[in-house]
């Protein structure tokens, strides 16, 4: 019954992902290679992984763009924050500075984070943001439309952002990386 | 000779079989190496599956967000009746969207592992944790804001003041805080991504509800502990118990100090 698993010394290497294989073995362990396979079958797999490498670096991508767009609402968080305190006469300035810098902190933190934890980063600065939005649009209805096209771009860039993190974790999975 | 035999008769024995080919496989195969099956599970879901998981999700924060934003900035509805009402929309809210997923999500509400010795430790850090928060918050409000808020000012001029401040301090967020979000939303995440995210996502989620930068810093730890302990009891009864207790620590503190000023 073990006559597959015991160890012999008929050790290769498997063509697609270079870990160690038997030559007893009919698939590579580590990546399910056909090792005994027809030539088509071995190609279909090869083509079938590169394909799947390309959507990841794909996805990967759009969740980098999303994560650029945190560091852009950072720098916005933060502009925002000076200028309100420039032009300051409440007194407020300095106490709405500090809540501003604290968010843009946490804005580009999470950016940085994106890069781990990509679906968790993504989702924390979106929801983030739409509370700040909300936020805002109840304190004063008229941030709504101010700067409209870049808030449609930046929200277009979180969507896909948490869409592409999805399919990337998803095709780690099949690819079995990470 | 004998004793190899025997060993590989026991290694045998453990060896994981291949779920397709039933033929025995390494332990930490990801393929099956006789017929190429995958052997880790492979996504339950799929994309547009955990993508509508997702947009239910937002809808909840959605909701959320609005009515904590509309209740805490708009002055017209700063009064105690409009409190009473908003605390129980939200408590509709986290039943509903609770009750929606009720197939996958009724679980949590099981009991099983019931220890009086772990509901007492859990308990036991939610106060020391609301203690130390009470006090190194209020030296960071009088420091950074010089003011002092309380939470049960609200609620003083009342004839039942201190029951009320109770019931929707302590018992109504321990209860419908934890549905809503470590229920409904943590439960509904794990469908999405992996465990570990999702508990950092809901309790991201939980503490920027509370619209306070200062309470970010102190909420996010309790929360992600609150999550950690649902997951890993597999139920919500613990960490219902742990949030009355830091809330409740906290409520206390503050009508003490109240009756001291008075």
């Amino acid at each position: 019954m073990d006559a597959q698993l015991t160890p012999s010394n008929n050790f290769t290497f498997c063509k697609s992902c270079t870990s160690t294989v038997t030559t007893n073995d009919q698939f590579c362990a580590d990546c399910g290679y056909p090792l005994a396979g027809t030539e088509e079958e071995q190609k279909k797999f090869l083509m079938d992984k590169s394909y799947k490498e390309l959507n990841l670096e794909e996805a990967n991508k759009m969740v980098k763009k999303a994560s650029y767009a945190l560091y852009y609402v950072a720098g916005a968080t933060m502009v925002g924050g000076l200028i309100v305190y420039a032009l300051d006469k409440t007194g407020l300035g300095s106490t709405l500075l500090l809540i501003n810098s604290i968010l843009a902190i946490l804005f580009a933190a999470i950016g940085f984070w994106c890069t781990r934890m990509p679906l968790a980063g993504v989702i924390t600065g979106t929801s983030l943001y739409a509370l700040i939005f909300i936020l805002n649009a109840i304190e004063n209805p008229v941030t709504i439309v101010s700067g409209i096209i870049f808030k449609i771009f930046i929200v277009g860039c979180f969507i896909k952002g948490i869409k592409s993190a999805i399919e990337a974790e998803k095709l780690k999975k099949e690819l079995n990386i990470g | 000779m004998a004793d190899l035999i025997l060993t590989n008769d026991a290694d045998e024995v453990q060896l994981p079989h291949c779920g397709n080919c039933d033929q025995p496989i390494h332990e930490n195969s990801r393929f099956c190496n006789h017929c190429g099956q995958a052997q880790t599970i492979i996504s339950e879901g799929s994309t547009e599956e955990k993508w509508k998981a997702i947009k239910q999700a937002a809808l909840f924060f959605g909701i959320h967000a609005v009515a904590c934003c509309v209740f805490s900035f708009v002055d017209y509805f700063k009064t105690f009746t409009w409190s009473v009402v908003f605390d129980s929309f939200l408590a509709v809210i986290a039943i509903v969207f609770f009750a929606i997923n009720w197939s996958k999500l009724k679980n949590v509400l099981v009991w099983n592992n019931f220890s009086a010795l772990r509901l007492l430790g859990y308990c036991c850090i939610a106060v020391v944790g609301s203690l130390l928060v009470h006090f190194i918050v209020g030296w960071l409000n009088r420091k950074l804001f010089s003011t002092d808020f309380s939470y049960y000012e609200f609620y003083a001029f009342h004839r039942y003041s201190i029951a009320l401040a109770i019931l929707f301090v302590a018992v109504m967020p321990a209860l419908f805080e934890e549905l809503g979000y470590r229920g409904f939303l943590l439960g509904k995440l794990m469908l999405v991504t992996d465990t570990k995210q999702a508990i950092i996502i809901s309790s991201f989620v939980f503490a920027i509800m509370h619209r306070s930068i200062i309470s970010l810093f102190w909420l996010i730890p309790f929360a992600l502990l609150l999550g950690r302990v649902r997951t890993k009891e597999n139920t919500l009864w613990y960490g219902v118990c742990m949030h009355f207790c830091f809330n409740f620590t906290a409520i206390t503190l503050e009508i003490i100090q109240w009756n001291h000023h008075l």
